[in-house]
């Protein structure tokens, strides 16, 4: 990923677009665009940024690039890409989240919002609306699953898994977790906890899920065996290939964070 | 904990974001609420609350405003369907109140409806300033107060642990505002705690 070409690449695209509006329009932006701003002008947009964010990230939808452009950058839009970076910055050191960039291709970017920063204390005494913490256990249940089958699981067996527990019964809302599928294939897809993507060449279609970009970054693999672990009596290092998952996920992280 | 909190408002001062601490109207107890000092311009379509909502939440401040108690019962909270856009019926409306309380802007009890210490905290300059004929401020805080203790020769309206501290202090029962005899505000404010800022200073565990 060349952040420095796609940012030459917006550049260009926003002059050419200029070029068919009027002269003083095509002023400002260039100057905004070579960085002209004032500091000022700069915090405040940063600011704005950082409110922005962090109010559309209560839903967990990936927050898009293009929005960040049109509701709060506006005419500096050609300085987009100093701003989120500015605005990346404030996020991790006052308020300790890490703007996660998502490419879905080459031209949309989104960016979701993860926890950088470890409780010192017990969360216990924080209070969570309440469908927050019927999904978190139907997250945990799922990625688990998924992680166990090697990362891949399909909508049959997920289905049948689920079944099984009781937690899913055709046509009936579970009443402690909800619209179980819905969830599924809907919400937490939306959110960037799953993934449910179509089986390439397959007729009639069939679908799979997989961990999500948020999963990604959110989950611990290891909490996750550990618990399967704890489910089943065993020592997590008896699960041979997830526990070679869990250490090579974890290396790359240490390698990516340096 | 006030040195914490004095020093997150300096740094966040900057994204119009404050953390203010108020005590309850009714219980007395201190609060840490988390608000935004502006109006949200940026934040533009708020996603969480639809339109419509909107539009219910701002017809209850309202009427809480111009009430005489500070509060509206559920029932006239229910009649509003009837002046919303859409077809909202009376069971959507509760569920909003619901929804309304479980996110800390509205608390119910016993077929009442009242602002929560947040929507007063927060909502106070876009109160004082849309409501400047309807709302009250105590005399003694200078803020605003939507339930409290009524002086029943002036009408101003305190908040009740201004006036117990009032009481306390000068020793009388009097209305700080118009200084007439008022021989039952002891007793409407004897029940209302004192704090200090010793409990807070370590979390209680309630086991």
């Amino acid at each position: 990923m060349n952040m420095f070409g796609m940012h030459m690449r917006s550049k260009t695209f926003f002059w050419r677009a200029s070029t068919i509006e009027e002269g003083n329009e095509i002023m400002a932006s260039k100057s905004a665009q070579e960085g002209h701003l004032s500091s000022q002008e700069e915090e405040n947009l940063i600011n704005d940024t950082v409110r922005y964010i962090l109010s559309h990230d209560n839903t967990k939808y990936a927050i898009k690039r293009q929005d960040i452009v049109k509701d709060v950058l506006k005419t500096y839009g050609g300085s987009s890409k100093y701003i989120i970076d500015g605005a990346t910055r404030v996020l991790k050191e006052i308020f300790g989240m890490k703007l996660v960039a998502v490419e879905q291709n080459s031209n949309v970017k989104h960016y979701m919002l993860i926890n950088n920063e470890k409780f010192s204390t017990d969360a216990r005494y924080m209070k969570w609306p309440k469908e927050v913490e019927s999904q978190q256990v139907l997250l945990m249940l799922t990625l688990s699953l998924i992680f166990m089958k090697g990362g891949v699981e399909s909508e049959e067996d997920m289905l049948s898994f689920l079944s099984n527990l009781g937690i899913m019964s055709k046509n009936r809302s579970h009443e402690y977790f909800g619209d179980v599928w819905k969830l599924l294939t809907g919400e937490f897809v939306r959110q960037m906890y799953l993934e449910h993507v179509r089986i390439p060449e397959l007729d009639p279609p069939k679908f799979e899920f997989r961990w999500g970009r948020r999963a990604e970054e959110e989950v611990s693999r290891r909490s996750l065996l550990e618990f399967v672990s704890l489910v089943y009596g065993t020592d997590p290092k008896n699960w041979t290939t997830q526990y070679q998952e869990v250490l090579q996920t974890e290396k790359n992280k240490r390698e990516k964070e340096m | 904990m006030e040195q914490a909190v004095s020093l997150i408002n300096r740094v966040i001062k900057r994204f119009n974001m404050e953390i203010q601490c108020a005590q309850d109207e009714i219980t007395s107890e201190k609060c840490y609420l988390f608000i935004s000092t502006v109006e949200n311009n940026i934040t533009g379509k708020y996603t969480k609350y639809s339109a419509v909502e909107l539009e219910f939440f701002k017809k209850v401040l309202f009427e809480i405003v111009s009430s005489e108690n500070g509060h509206v019962s559920s029932t006239v909270c229910l009649n509003l369907n009837s002046s919303l856009p859409g077809n909202m019926t009376k069971s959507d409306i509760e569920a909003l109140i619901e929804k309304f309380c479980e996110d800390l802007w509205l608390s119910q009890k016993n077929g009442k409806v009242y602002l929560s210490l947040l929507s007063i905290v927060e909502l106070e300059p876009l109160l004082t300033t849309a409501y400047e004929d309807s709302v009250n401020i105590c005399c003694l805080c200078k803020h605003l107060v939507i339930q409290g203790y009524r002086c029943d020769k002036c009408f101003a309206l305190l908040h009740l642990h201004c006036a117990r501290l009032y009481t306390e202090g000068a020793n009388r029962n009097t209305c700080p505002a118009c200084s007439a005899d008022q021989p039952n505000i002891l007793a409407a404010v004897e029940n209302t705690s004192l704090h200090t800022e010793d409990d807070f200073s370590t979390p209680t565990s309630h086991g």
